[in-house]
């Protein structure tokens, strides 16, 4: 009997003890493999991108850290910099990723890429100049369609979207972006570039060639976005400088309508639901930019694009085959779905991506055919610029909205030298950027 | 072998093992609550006000930088020399945050984004002193600094905010007397109880036995582990009120910075400085004076050997004793 109780009180001390380490010590979780991933999407646009990675590691048991700002140069940079990038980056410059690839701080994604690469064509997966001919470093997980004017097919016919075009106060612009401020009125420049000189010319310029910021193409483009933007006396290319983009074009939807045309990005639809009566985001219509903005006599010469770029930084096989998953066509289409019904769905070059993601957005299917309709598709120039020369740009395109009536030739003549001094200071430039 | 040398044998392997479990438990008990302790006065707390320091200096940089900005004399002052010493104490203070390395890889990161987002922040307030005071490019540039740090979740102020909660999170973690805490004391306490009464009966048992009023060892044993489960229980009640108390310091700290913006604020930058001067004085006092009560958790374990020592002691003798007489 005593046996029996000194053995009870024996087990009953063990298990005391046990109790006591199991509470004083807290027992280290077992640490699950995980990838870090750098991207601007924040808010809404973070929280869908949110359910991409979710997925991700519901399917491979990789746990994703995310990071988002519009500060990515600096961001990234610093990061790189201090020995600690993340995984993983995806930006909007490929010019900027060309120069992470041109001092070996990203990795070549063959293997990562593996047969999604055949469901990319040009000008997405350029190869960077000098690299080994199968070397890309970069591939699009999403992108957009810029040459296009979007308005309210509520209140407007095309034709009389059209015909309001040379009236200043009708456009929606706002130059406020955070860090990146300004690059929308790069977007208007490139695009009329490409629309009244062509591809060629575009191309040509985007590549940095000598003496392609100071062509007579080139002056009359930026002529032309002062024109544009003070027809009938208008002030609003100075009204922009202190508007923020989302505010801007959040108004051609609002109760009280403070514009009529966005020369906007694709992407751009997704914030129309801000000051819009009711719930959900309005359906927008748009127009091809020739159409509307002057000097290229209506004949739509090819598409400004723009992407949101993945690069590798470190070769580990989480960050592999993250990059394989998010170029693949499976996490576009949970892309596509996961954004919430009453918002327009994202865009993505990936060509097995099924045109059904878009059966309930008819505006979204349009930007989805010309995006894969023949071209020629141009990136965004200041995107594939080397990063210097892309806030060279920006700046003097704020300095034009500054002061619309002046030439923009002394601007110009300062992009040229801005160009030589980048160039000769190893800046990279793409090969090409149409496709 | 006998039925009382049998017992005496049971008593002392029961006793022994009592002895291991009850210093193990004491020992991890109070390890658990004093190991927070360095770390919340050496690397929380101050990472803590660190963050709000930086934030309180991007704030008054910015006032600061418009006032110089919008005086009509930026010409001779540029954005001013009161931008640019809070921003040099806003970018000290960011680097003090980062070496508490209070939130891992996810916090370095956040202030890694958030030192990118002051360069470029500042980037524009210094392209705002280069245009002339009537150009709408002043405007601009300030709207372009004002929007990143002000901007609601993304902005530079609001990601510190999201920082520093992990910061918080953290030092909840290591102030809070939690389940792992109340289910280590009272284990320990338990087998405390049970080795003391243990002693008491196995006293009784002698006195049955051998006729013996007092057994001195098996008493020491049973004072010192009274003693000790005592020593060790206030320690720990005076650690965790000090824990406590930092932690209600520095909520109140983050309030009052918090206080200084809003519709009415009720707040200024002076009460904000003030505070954090404060409340480091307050967490570097409370938690020095636990640094000794701490230092005791390393002899926790020798309690082990000088109870079984005084065990053995005392019974080892009674059981040579019966071995004598049952020959």
């Amino acid at each position: 009997m005593r046996g029996r109780r000194t053995a009870l009180a024996g087990a009953l001390a063990l298990l005391l003890a046990t109790a006591a380490v199991v509470g004083g010590v807290v027992g280290a979780a077992s640490q699950a493999p995980t990838v870090s991933v750098f991207a601007s999407w924040t808010g809404d646009e973070g929280a869908v991108f949110g359910a991409v990675l979710d997925d991700f590691t519901e399917r491979t048991g990789i746990e994703v850290e995310y990071q988002g700002t519009t500060a990515q140069r600096e961001v990234l940079m610093s990061q790189v910099r201090s020995g600690s990038p993340p995984d993983v980056a995806i930006l909007s410059s490929p010019g900027e990723l060309a120069e992470y690839a041109a001092r070996d701080e990203i990795l070549p994604l063959g293997a990562a890429l593996g047969e999604q690469r055949d469901a990319y064509r040009e000008p997405w997966l350029t190869p960077l100049s000098g690299a080994e001919a199968a070397d890309v470093y970069w591939v699009p997980v999403k992108v957009d369609l810029k040459s296009v004017v979007w308005y309210d097919p509520a209140r407007l016919s095309p034709d009389e979207a059209v015909s309001l075009a040379g009236d200043g106060d009708n456009w929606c612009l706002g130059m406020g972006s955070d860090a990146t401020s300004g690059w929308p009125g790069t977007d208007w420049v490139e695009d009329l570039l490409l629309q009244s000189a062509g591809p060629d010319a575009y191309e040509s310029w985007a590549t940095g060639t000598p003496g392609s910021w100071t062509t007579e193409e080139m002056a009359a483009a930026w002529r032309g976005v002062a024109q544009v933007l003070t027809g009938q006396g208008s002030t609003r290319a100075t009204e922009s400088l202190t508007q923020d983009i989302g505010v801007a074009s959040g108004g051609l939807f609002a109760a009280e309508p403070r514009c009529a045309l966005d020369h906007q990005s694709s992407f751009i639809r997704g914030l129309y639901g801000a000051e819009a009566p009711g719930d959900g985001v309005p359906e927008a219509a748009f127009l091809a930019s020739s159409t509307v903005l002057p000097g290229t006599g209506g004949r739509q010469r090819g598409w400004e694009v723009a992407g949101d770029f993945a690069g590798m930084f470190r070769d580990t096989q989480e960050a592999r085959r993250l990059i394989g998953y998010l170029a693949s066509a499976e996490a576009q289409e949970v892309w596509a779905r996961a954004v919430p019904d009453d918002v327009p769905s994202p865009m993505f070059a990936n060509s097995r991506v099924p045109r059904d993601v878009y059966a309930d957005d008819p505006a979204g299917g349009a930007v989805a055919d010309l995006l894969r309709g023949p071209g020629p598709h141009c990136l965004d120039a200041s995107d594939a610029m080397p990063p210097a020369m892309r806030d060279a740009f920006q700046q003097a395109v704020l300095r034009l909205l500054a002061a619309p009536d002046e030439p923009p030739d002394g601007l110009l003549a300062e992009l040229e030298v801005a160009r030589a001094a980048v160039t000769e200071d190893g800046g990279v430039w793409l090969s090409s950027v149409c496709g | 072998m006998t039925g009382t040398r049998r017992a005496l044998s049971r008593r002392l392997i029961l006793l022994l093992a009592l002895t291991t479990a009850a210093v193990a438990a004491l020992f991890f008990a109070y390890a658990g609550v004093h190991r927070g302790a360095g770390p919340v006065r050496d690397g929380t707390a101050p990472a803590i006000l660190d963050v709000t320091t930086a934030q309180d200096a991007l704030r008054q940089a910015n006032d600061a930088a418009r006032n110089a900005l919008e005086s009509g004399q930026s010409a001779l002052v540029g954005a001013g020399g009161g931008y640019r010493i809070h921003l040099a104490v806003a970018n000290q203070s960011l680097a003090g945050a980062a070496e508490g390395d209070v939130t891992g890889d996810t916090g370095l990161r956040a202030l890694q984004t958030v030192s990118g987002l002051i360069v470029a922040y500042s980037g524009w307030i210094e392209r705002a002193a280069t245009v002339p005071d009537d150009s709408p490019l002043l405007d601009a540039y300030l709207h372009y600094a004002d929007t990143m740090l002000n901007r609601p979740v993304t902005g530079i102020l609001a990601r510190l905010d999201d920082l520093q909660a992990g910061q918080r999170t953290t030092l909840a973690d290591q102030t809070t007397f939690g389940w792992p805490g109340r289910l280590s004391w009272a284990a320990a306490l338990l087998l405390c109880a049970a080795l003391a009464g243990a002693l008491l009966e196995t006293q009784r048992f002698l006195r049955h036995r051998f006729r013996r009023r007092h057994h001195p060892w098996l008493l020491g044993a049973t004072a010192v582990t009274l003693a000790a489960g005592a020593l060790l229980a206030a320690g720990t009640v005076q650690t965790q009120h000090a824990k406590d108390a930092s932690r209600d310091q520095l909520a109140a700290t983050v309030g009052t910075w918090r206080s200084t913006s809003g519709d009415e604020p009720t707040a200024t930058p002076a009460d904000v400085a003030g505070a954090i001067r404060h409340t480091a004085q307050e967490v570097e006092t409370e938690m020095r004076d636990t640094d000794w009560l701490a230092g005791l958790t390393g002899w926790v374990p020798a309690l082990g050997p000088v109870l079984g020592a005084l065990i053995l002691r005392g019974l080892l003798p009674r059981l040579a004793e019966y071995r004598y007489r049952t020959r």
